[in-house]
């Protein structure tokens, strides 16, 4: 009963939520992009390719509001309710996954649009591989590195008395989600062009992999002690 | 505000349609056996057994600790018990099609961060599939019309615990867990919130816990005592027999004639065999000239399964 209810309910409220997070990390991308789209003389490769690079990082900052959620909800009790209601413990990690996606898809909208209009709008064309580089690049690393940092976060905070502030796992559980990106990003700079898809490809399949390896390990334990917000 | 008592008219108790009747047929609406279950590995509750087949207020009692919260949970499907089995109409207690035949309402009061008190009712109408009709009727019965726009953070505790039990009136069900569903609540809301849980739970099982004797002998007909985290007592609570009886006689004055009985506050007290014997000696004291104004049991049956 109620589990489409549940995905419409946590997005909503994850947006309401983690808006603050959702507006600054936007701005933020939108900004650092737009402002090396400056012709400045001189001006180094490294800063022509910050869209790419930075999508993903502000993607999994931006996406915070739907880990808050989940930690919230379990400390207000919320999902010992959903249990008993019949709501399936996996449903509630996959609503929580599912809203943190729409609220990648929102940073990169908004910064791809804006950005994409402006370099449209001073060029007359979007270069292709500006295009392909967003496409191999940003997009997977965005979506799983964000899908993992929330996997993870649930599972830290499901396993683990759940203390709200930066040393709990909504304050601390973005670094999970920034980690391959940075790693991918470093490792990109040592491989061929190439190698790029396939780099990304790899590293967006193990977080993947590891988000579907918590969701079962979480939901197939009997434990459900862990989801209640005191004993 | 609504005037008092103004959401307890005619209206339905509950907001929206019944549940269909899941399960086998004939089979009891409750039944553990032999069911252990706690916390991480820690066993608070042990050996539970016992069958709820007919619709009734089950009182669960017990003293802080004993179990009474565990036992909800791991009814609920939200403990799985680390032996033993629980069937809800026949039905594995943690399938879904079980859990759907019943409202669960604990201490925590379960509403998520940030909502006003319509939104917080919104939310959980939306998880039980029933409209904003079911929302606006559960706000007007529980007189939270007036509330309907506060945080639900910025509200007093009885109104906090007011929202939190007026869940179980957006949908009906066929069992009720209700964990303490009165405390928190001044005596006047407490009195009202019993009301309609006794209109609710006509043709309902309603389990209901207190630590409050005189309440739970007042709503409730069965009692399951649960005393370190065992099964003490199930049963009917007009069987519960004290080890011994005491009455206390009021009078219109002082009365020369009770000089003999013990006094507590205005009462005369006296031991007697059983409730039969209190017809025969109202009769004997009113032919002496006692004028009586009150008779009344000065001790709860209840209180006797923890002594």
């Amino acid at each position: 009963m109620g589990t489409r209810s549940l995905f419409g309910i946590n997005i909503r409220r994850s947006v309401i939520t983690g808006r603050i997070y959702l507006i600054i990390a936007t701005a933020l991308a939108v900004l650092t992009s737009t402002l090396v789209l400056v012709e400045v003389p001189g001006q180094s490769a490294i800063l022509n390719s910050l869209l790419p690079t930075d999508l993903p990082l502000f993607a999994v900052i931006g996406s915070t509001g739907a880990l808050l959620v989940f930690v919230s909800d379990k400390m207000k009790g919320v999902h010992e309710y959903l249990i008993a209601y019949g709501i399936e413990t996996t449903s509630i990690f996959a609503s929580i996954v599912v809203a943190a996606m729409v609220l990648v898809s929102i940073v990169v909208g908004a910064t791809l649009a804006v950005v994409g209009g402006t370099i449209a709008v001073q060029t007359g064309t979007l270069p292709g591989a500006l295009l392909r580089q967003v496409a191999v690049y940003s997009l997977p690393l965005a979506y799983t590195g964000t899908a993992f940092m929330t996997m993870a976060g649930m599972a830290w905070s499901s396993l683990a008395t759940p203390r709200m502030g930066v040393n709990g796992p909504a304050g601390i559980a973005p670094l999970l989600g920034i980690g391959p990106v940075l790693i991918v990003t470093i490792l990109s700079s040592l491989v061929g062009p190439g190698w790029l898809p396939w780099l990304v490809g790899g590293v967006s399949l193990a977080l993947l992999g590891m988000v579907a390896l918590l969701i079962g390990l979480l939901s197939r334990s009997k434990g459900r002690e862990r989801f209640l917000s005191m004993l | 505000m609504s005037p008092p008592g103004a959401g307890l008219g005619a209206m339905p108790v509950v907001a929206s349609g019944p549940l269909p009747l899941g399960g086998e047929p004939g089979a009891p609406q409750i039944q553990l056996d032999s069911v252990a279950s706690g916390y991480y590995g820690k066993r608070v509750l042990e050996d539970v057994t016992f069958r709820i087949d007919d619709p009734a207020i089950y009182v669960v009692l017990g003293p802080n600790g004993a179990g009474k919260t565990t036992l909800f949970r791991t009814i609920a499907g939200i403990l799985h018990p680390y032996t033993g089995t629980i069937r809800i109409r026949g039905i594995p207690n943690e399938a879904v099609a079980a859990r759907t035949q019943l409202h669960y309402l604990t201490h925590v009061d379960g509403i998520p961060d940030g909502l006003r008190v319509a939104e917080a009712l919104r939310f959980y109408a939306d998880i039980e599939h029933v409209g904003e009709e079911a929302v606006a009727r559960t706000l007007h019965l529980l007189e939270l019309d007036g509330l309907q726009d506060r945080y639900f953070s910025q509200l007093s505790q009885g109104q906090k615990k007011r929202v939190s039990v007026a869940r179980i009136f957006l949908r009906e069900k066929n069992i009720y867990l209700l964990d303490e569903p009165t405390s928190n609540l001044d005596p006047k809301m407490a009195g009202e919130i019993r009301e309609l849980i006794l209109r609710l739970s006509r043709n309902k099982v309603v389990l209901y816990s207190s630590h409050n004797l005189y309440e739970a002998r007042e709503i409730g007909s069965h009692v399951i005592a649960i005393v370190g985290g065992r099964l003490a007592k199930f049963g009917r609570i007009d069987d519960i027999r004290t080890d011994r009886y005491v009455i206390g006689i009021r009078t219109l004055g002082p009365d020369p004639a009770l000089a003999s009985f013990r006094r507590e506050g205005d009462y005369y007290t006296l031991e007697i065999a059983g409730p039969e014997e209190v017809p025969k000696l109202v009769a004997e004291l009113s032919a002496k000239g006692v004028q009586i104004r009150e008779v009344r049991e000065m001790e709860n049956p209840l209180e006797s399964l923890f002594r």
